[in-house]
């Protein structure tokens, strides 16, 4: 067991060395907010900082950094999860549906519409006027629910009335990344799949790109990087040409249980 | 006393979730889907940068400029510097009990803290400077899990402060909501 544990630090040790100390290396940040998965509660739009909690939102105004200030909060629903940032409004993932803020006022967000499904779980991410919804049935998500779990399209050209277009069945879709004509859906123990946006209102399957038990994900649209979280570790593609998207890096994961169990 | 103690337990939840709550099923005996609480094994709740360690139970990820952040859930927040995305070096890991979520804007980090939001200067990461704490701001984690119609291992308080929950096999639950 401790020699287990030592190979395991030494193994990390070396992986760190390899890799370089780089703890005072000067950095280049950029000088805005970063970018989060789908599955975060927490965004920033402009000077104001949004924080999802179960049944509500909360909104900061960070414009002094040395001084962030709370500035209210709106009651939505039970079972929210998830907070996605486009183009001056919110997208809010939750257990009972979609829900659309404006936030041209980001002091005082307006909701605009609320889209219901009965059977589900997790996150939405938008691009242009549609909006993509995994729904996952599970334990943790409403009791007893029937109904399958299923990638949803909505037309949000009429953000007042999003409009179910297209249903796509799925076994466990978790988090969720658009780019262009590219949709990268988490799919639990089906790994990373990617799906063609042509038609942005009907994805196709494509393949799937990581067979490790994937959780959420990052694209970077610019650089063309794909950042994939799961169980093997924070793996990242190149996809560049969606034909051949190829893994860059892998920072790989200790399991406790493992060691535990060995 | 045994048999009365769950249905009263389930009922001061009622009360105090005070939303209305599907009915819960017959608590099974045996193996069942659930949550587990994770409690603290350390007294130590200060925010503290540490050297680099491995990913263990990472959580939510996070992209800033060169930097990546990687959660490990309910411990902290592993930063890396991704300049050179075949390569990403570890930099260190700011220790965060309870901490789940991150945002970052100019320079300065948005971190749940328990039930706090603290604002973190990591213009260098490894001299953090904490630049405000709103207390008590974010809902109590630490009585029953986030999600609903679950199952749960009952807390108890003799064995510390409740930091997350895990999703996991339980046995014979007594909590429900």
């Amino acid at each position: 067991m401790k020699k287990i544990i030592l190979n395991i630090l030494a193994g990390f040790a070396l992986w760190s060395g390899m890799h370089g100390c780089a703890e005072n290396d000067a950095m280049v940040l950029q000088d805005s907010n970063g970018t989060g998965g789908s599955m975060a509660r927490f965004t920033i739009a402009n000077d104001y900082l949004y924080v999802v909690d179960h049944t509500s939102l909360k909104y900061f105004d960070i414009s002094n950094a040395l001084s962030p200030d709370f500035r209210g909060d709106i009651r939505i629903d039970q079972g929210i999860e998830t907070v996605f940032p486009y183009q001056g409004n919110l997208f809010i993932g939750g257990r009972n549906g979609m829900y659309i803020f404006n936030i041209s006022n980001p002091d005082k967000p307006i909701q605009l519409s609320s889209y219901s499904h009965l059977t589900s779980c997790d996150p939405v991410v938008v691009q242009e006027d549609f909006a993509y919804v995994t729904l996952r049935v599970g334990s943790e998500c409403r009791w007893g629910a029937n109904g399958s779990s299923a990638l949803d399209v909505l037309d949000i050209s009429n953000l007042e009335q999003p409009n179910l277009l297209t249903s796509f069945p799925l076994d466990e879709p978790y988090g969720l990344g658009v780019s262009d004509s590219l949709l990268f859906v988490c799919q639990g123990n089906q790994g990373l799949n990617l799906f063609s946006l042509k038609d942005p209102a009907n994805p196709i399957f494509r393949r799937q790109i990581s067979s490790s038990f994937s959780y959420d994900v990052i694209p970077l649209k610019k650089q063309k990087i794909l950042i994939l979280t799961g169980n093997d570790g924070i793996e990242q593609y190149n996809y560049k040409d969606p034909d051949s998207i190829y893994m860059l890096s892998r920072i790989p994961v200790i399991s406790l249980e493992d060691i535990q169990n060995e | 006393m045994s048999r009365i103690l769950p249905a009263v337990l389930f009922l001061m939840l009622l009360i105090l979730t005070g939303c209305p709550v599907d009915p819960a099923p017959e608590f099974v005996e045996g193996e069942v889907e659930g949550y587990k609480p994770i409690y603290a094994t350390d007294t130590n709740f200060e925010i503290e940068f540490e050297p680099a360690r491995e990913l263990n139970n990472p959580g939510k990820i996070y992209s800033y400029g060169q930097l990546l952040l990687i959660n490990e859930k309910f411990e902290g927040v592993h930063i890396f510097n991704n300049a050179n995305p075949e390569r990403p070096l570890p930099m260190g890991f700011i220790k965060i009990k309870g901490n789940a979520d991150m945002a970052i804007k100019n320079e300065i980090l948005y971190v749940d803290h328990l039930q706090d939001l603290v604002a973190i200067d990591i213009s260098n990461p490894s001299k953090l400077k904490i630049l405000k704490r709103i207390e008590n701001i974010l809902p109590q984690n630490n009585q029953f899990p986030d999600q609903t119609n679950v199952y749960f291992e009952c807390v108890d308080p003799a064995k510390g402060t409740v930091i997350g929950w895990e999703q996991t096999i339980i046995v014979d639950p007594k909590c429900y909501r």
